[in-house]
């Protein structure tokens, strides 16, 4: 699955560790979502749409599928 | 920044996991319990191997019963550990068990036969061995995985 994270990390100017904290996993998960090793669980999806204010799928997108609008639901 | 959170970080990068902070607090509980029950378990085989310990007597039930209980408290503390663990260090220790288990299973299932085929009869600490050694090994292939 592809995602924004790191973009939308950058644009707050946060280092993975922060994020991490923000969303109680280590920097290790962080990292691994980030370069698409793992995909994160449904509550840790919702947490990280919530952390940035926006929809899960304006962050997350099936592979190879264009991602929509950054919009909040 | 301590030596000792230096030392943690280096281990860890060295591994390719990073624990968070109470994934590192119960992990080192597992490992604390895992120690007392390799000392309670090994006095106690010392003890019974050296003999003068009455079948069935006191003596005997305590040499059973303390590494026992080290052992049940280990595996809370293990589970303990699954249970609160950041999600992607779940999945890595599922994996470990899961490549674990197997590999022992197998092992344990194929010395079987092998010594009906006339190779020498292997003790079932052996398998245990290859279990946690393959339990082992995969924390770390799966840590370097994602990391």
């Amino acid at each position: 699955m592809d995602n924004r994270l790191r973009v939308l990390r950058a644009e707050r100017s946060w280092s993975q560790a922060e994020l991490a904290e923000r969303l109680a996993v280590s920097r290790q998960t962080v990292n691994a979502i980030e370069t698409g090793k793992y995909d994160p669980s449904l509550p840790l999806a919702f947490r990280i749409a919530a952390l940035f204010g926006l929809a899960i799928e304006a962050i997350f997108t099936p592979d190879g599928a264009t991602p929509p609008g950054p919009a909040a639901p | 920044m301590s030596s000792s959170s230096d030392l943690i970080r280096a281990k860890q990068r060295l591994f390719g996991c990073e624990l968070s902070p109470n994934d590192n607090r119960n992990l080192q509980r597992f490992n604390v319990w895992c120690l007392v029950w390799a000392i309670a378990f090994v006095a106690a085989t010392l003890a019974f191997a050296r003999g003068g310990v009455a079948p069935f007597s006191p003596a005997a039930w305590l040499l059973v019963v303390v590494p026992t209980v080290a052992a049940v408290q280990t595996l809370r503390a293990y589970h303990h550990f699954l249970r609160e663990a950041d999600e992607l260090q779940r999945k890595i220790h599922l994996e470990a068990l899961a490549l674990g288990f197997g590999v022992g299973i197998l092992f344990m299932m194929s010395a079987r036969l092998l010594s009906r085929a006339g190779l020498p009869e292997l003790d079932v600490n052996d398998g245990i061995v290859v279990m946690a050694l393959t339990f082992a090994f995969g924390i770390w292939r799966a840590s370097r995985r994602y990391a």
